[in-house]
Parts: C-alpha cells; structure tokens; sequence
C-alpha cells in the first residue's frame, strides 16, 4: 500500500524538478562604464547583450539576468554565486574589454574586476554555452588552455583569438542565427564575418566526453544538443578568419 | 523531454555523479596565477611606432575622393547559380540594406570537426585558389575588371587530451577579394567577396557584401597623419574590446576605404586611416602580444559617424543582497 503511494509519489515529484530543469534560460552581462576597473568606456555592449537577451526571450528563453554596468558582477561568474546566476542558465553572455585567460567588469566590489580562467567552473549546474564577446580571451597556440578548468559540464566557450571591436549588432546576428537552428560554431562565425574585418579570428572552445562532441550543438529548442562533456577526455580549440 | 523512468534513473545518480564532479574538478590544472597581477591597471598605454612617421608624412595624399554607396544587384542574381552549385537545400540569404548575400551547405560549412587521432592533410594554397576562381567564374562572379586585392587564410584547430598530449589540424580555407578604389583597399566587414572551403578544398560557403559605389565628390582634404598619430596616442585602442593593455606597437598605418556588414544601411563609403597594432597585454609571468586594428577617421568633414552608436539599453535592479545558492 505504502510502495502504491510512495512510488507514484516520487515519479510526479521528479517529474516536477526536471520539467523545471527543462526551461531554456538565458543570462547577459555588459559593461559600457569600463573605467572603474581601468578600461576605456564603450558604446555597444549594452546593444549586443541586449538585443541578444532579447531575441532569444521572444524565442522561448526565460530571462534569467540582464546586468549591466555597476550591477554586473564578477562574483556572478564563480563559485557559489555561479549557481544563481551564471550557471543558473543554458546559455550566457558577456559583454565587455577581455585578454589572455581574463574578462573584465565595471564594479570593483563584487568581488574584482576581472574573471580568470582559473576562478570559471561552469555546467556543474546547468550552463552549456558561454558567449565572452570580449577580446583575445582564447588566444592561439594553445593559451586557450587556460580555460580546462572551466569545463565542469560547460559545452563550448566562444570568443576571440585576437582583438575585436564594440560592434551594436553582433549579439542581434548571433541570435537570430541560433534561432534559426544553426550550431553555435556557425552563428558565432558568422556574426564574426559580419561585424569584423582585418586581422580578426573568432575562437570557440570545446570538452569531449565518449566521442560525444558539442562541436555541432544547437541550443536548446533549435536542434540537437550533446551531453554534457565531464570530465572530459579531450579539449579543443578552433579559429575562423572574419576578414 | 524524456521519459519518467529516465527522470528517476538520473535522479538517483546524480548525486553520485555531482560527488564524482566535484573530485575530479579539484584535479583540473590551471595556468594562470591572478594573485601575482595586480587587478588596478595603468591607465596611460605607452605607444610605439613601428614605421616612420616622417615617411607616413611624406606619402600619404592630402586628399581623397568620397563615394555614395547603393545596395547591390548582383548577389540577387546568383541565386540559381549558387543553388546548382551547393544544392537545393543550400542556405541563400539575401540582405535589403546592402545587397549582400550569404550562401552555405550548412551541412559543411563549419560543421565537422575531426577527432583527437585524425589525420588532415594541408590544404594546398594553389588548388584552393583554383577552385574559387572557378566557383566564381560559375555563379558569375568574378569581380571583372575591378582592381582587387585576394588573399588566401587558413582556420586551424587544436586539441589537448587529458595527458596533455597536444595536436594542431588544418580546418576551413578562406579566399577574401578586396576591392581597390584608386589603389586604396576597401576593408571591414563589408567590401568582400569571401569563397569558404571545407578541408578538403571544397567550396562550401560564399559571401558577398560588394556595395554599388558612385563617385560623390573628388579632393575631399584629410586629416594630417600627424594630427591623426597625436589623436591616436591619447586613445590607441579606440572601439578594441582590450583589456590590460601596457603598450601599443604601430606596425602599419595606411588609408583605406571602410565598409560596414551585410545588414547595414551604409550612405557613404569614405576614407579612414587603418592602424595595424600589436597590444602587449599583461599576464601573469609575461606580456603577451595580441593583434588588433584601430580605425580612425580621414576626413576634416565626415559625411556621416564612422559607427553606428546604438542605443541606450536598461539593466534589471538587481537585489542589495545576493540570494543563496539554491534559492531564487
């Protein structure tokens, strides 16, 4: 009788967490006020992020988080607050200056001013894809591999190789792109030849787990999705001329 | 998305799985040691030059001419073509605001990556350049008699196994026109035709942003590269999303004409000055040099803003204290 109840029980109530795990989320960060963490102002962080967070809500994504400027926040990127936040989501982006194995933020007290590679563990909760719309964060000649760690379960991570520029409307080309079921790789590639020019090389990330490789991920709701890749046995890296 | 026993079967080995999680991460190495950088930056960025100024000076014109730009009408026209040649279900888009078009078998263009044991061979540069012309030659494409500059890259992957064996493979091949106006290159994200091959050579993608350009007015006068050169020591990162940087070498400046993406409404097509640099930006144990490029504007009366500066956009209120891991 006990086991008649308790089981059914159990199947709803499970039922209920993974309908919950099931949302598709998305989360922005953008920083156009640099200069508290020493950074030149820019204009279009705001705009990419935005317009990003946007499309992707008006295509079935719950907005988890859209903080810009001062009430964007480092600590929103590691562990424990990770969990709220960042890896709160399916997919995030942020906004903002960047460099070899660092990202950087406009508030100086929540905790510091920059992400390092060696702070990010991602996907333990929920995160597959990161877009860091910020210069050089995965560099070539293997100083991509700063960012091993980062893979707790995260899918890819797509980013520059070189310097890139404050485009407005790369965040909207992405976007419509991955609405419109193309993989990851390729929105970001050619959101990159469309808002780029001379010497810019877009990179994405990625962990293979089994031969199972987020290498070709749509995100959730426009096409396929691989498991999550933890621990991984392989990482890799890859680069796309935008000139 | 699955079924219930599917549910139950993950709930009761996730928390094996977590525990499992937790462990191995702690045994991830990393590279970087940020407590031995000092967060606070310099804000003054010492810049360098790499050419002579007093050269630049010397050769550089005084004016240049301005052009009006419409949408093109050739990319409409190469629909079928491009069709034939990638097949029915090819991807074709076609952009109102320049003419531009973008074409893929977006079943190859950026859509296979190769395993850790894989073996590619190079791409051969001289075979890759055939096989553009020819696919241009067969959707009508070739830029003509148009002065053009073409330049052949090369995307690569590399991978890092857990033992930390590294490889480094050949990936996509890109053929890029740029056109010349009066010698000057037209550069940015427009101004392209781009020919995207797979690693095996194929074509398997096509780009062109190729705006119809008429001539608006001659002898419009330039900046001075001397005022130019100052304007550019008091900001030489300009619109570049760099972060840390210490010091900025000029390798190159040159004057070139600057047109915008694929969806962009573009009035004119006027002169910049194109700053070709290396930013050398802090690490923790050394400096690491990053390519980047500043545009800066050529004319003493520019027509129009060089960039488009979007729109103010609103951030949430976030809460004064962060919730708990867990709660909402």
């Amino acid at each position: 009788m006990t086991r008649n109840i308790v089981l059914p029980l159990i199947l709803i109530l499970t039922s209920f967490t993974f309908a919950g795990c099931a949302t598709k989320e998305v989360g922005v960060e953008w920083i156009n006020i640099c200069n508290p963490c020493g950074n030149a102002d820019l204009g279009c962080r705001d705009d990419v992020a935005v317009n990003f967070y946007n499309i992707l809500r008006a295509n079935g994504y719950k907005g988890l988080f859209n903080f810009g400027n001062a009430n964007a926040w480092e600590s929103d990127f590691k562990e424990p607050n990770d969990q709220n936040y960042v890896d709160a989501a399916d997919i995030v982006m942020h906004a903002d200056h960047g460099g070899h194995c660092r990202f950087a933020f406009g508030n100086t007290s929540h905790d510091d001013c920059r992400l390092w590679a060696s702070e990010a563990q991602w996907g333990n909760q929920d995160l597959e894809w990161i877009i860091l719309d910020d210069c050089s964060v995965l560099p070539r000649d293997f100083g991509w591999t700063c960012w091993e760690g980062a893979f707790q379960g995260l899918h890819l991570i797509a980013s520059f190789d070189t310097g890139a520029h404050d485009s407005c409307s790369r965040g909207e080309y992405l976007a419509n792109k991955l609405v419109d079921g193309w993989t990851v790789v390729q929105a970001w590639f050619y959101a990159c030849e469309q808002t780029e020019g001379p010497s810019t090389y877009a990179a994405v990330a990625g962990a293979v787990k089994d031969g199972d490789n987020p290498y070709n991920d749509h995100i959730w709701g426009f096409g396929s999705v691989s498991s999550d890749p933890f621990p991984p046995d392989y990482w890799w890296w890859t680069n796309h001329n935008c000139n | 998305m699955s079924t219930s026993r599917f549910f139950l079967f993950l709930l009761l080995t996730s928390g094996l799985l977590v525990a499992n999680w937790q462990v191995q991460a702690k045994t991830l190495k990393t590279n970087i040691d940020k407590s031995s950088l000092d967060p606070s930056i310099s804000k003054q960025i010492e810049v360098a030059f790499l050419v002579s100024l007093d050269e630049l000076a010397q050769k550089m014109p005084t004016d240049m001419a301005l052009y009006i730009c419409a949408p093109d009408e050739v990319g409409a026209t190469q629909r079928e073509a491009l069709q034939a040649f990638m097949g029915k279900r090819a991807y074709f888009e076609l952009q109102e605001a320049s003419g531009g078009v973008f074409a893929g078998d977006m079943d190859r263009l950026w859509a296979k990556a190769p395993q850790f044991d894989d073996t590619i061979e190079s791409p051969d540069e001289k075979r890759i350049r055939i096989k553009a012309e020819n696919f241009l030659t067969q959707i009508n494409g070739l830029p003509g008699d148009q002065k053009t500059i073409r330049r052949v890259s090369f995307d690569t992957m590399e991978l890092m196994d857990k033992d930390g064996k590294r490889r480094s493979l050949p990936m996509g091949v890109n053929v890029t026109y740029r056109r010349l106006l009066e010698g000057y290159e037209v550069v940015g994200p427009g101004g392209k035709l781009k020919v995207f091959h797979d690693t095996k050579g194929d074509v398997v993608g096509y780009q062109r942003v190729w705006r119809k350009l008429s001539l608006e007015k001659e002898n419009q006068s330039l900046i001075s590269i001397n005022q130019v050169v100052e304007r550019f020591k008091e900001n030489p990162l300009g619109r570049a999303l760099l972060s840390d940087v210490e010091k900025v070498e000029v390798k190159e400046v040159r004057l070139v004409y600057l047109e915008h993406g694929i969806s962009a409404f573009q009035k004119y097509l006027q002169p910049v000055y194109l700053f070709s640099c290396i930013a050398h930006v802090k690490a923790a144990d050394r400096v690491v040099q990053v390519p980047y490029v500043r545009y800066m504007e050529a004319l003493v009366v520019p027509p129009e803003n060089l960039w488009s500066s979007g729109r103010k956009q609103a951030s949430d209120i976030r809460p004064k204290k962060l919730p708990k891991p867990g709660e909402d």
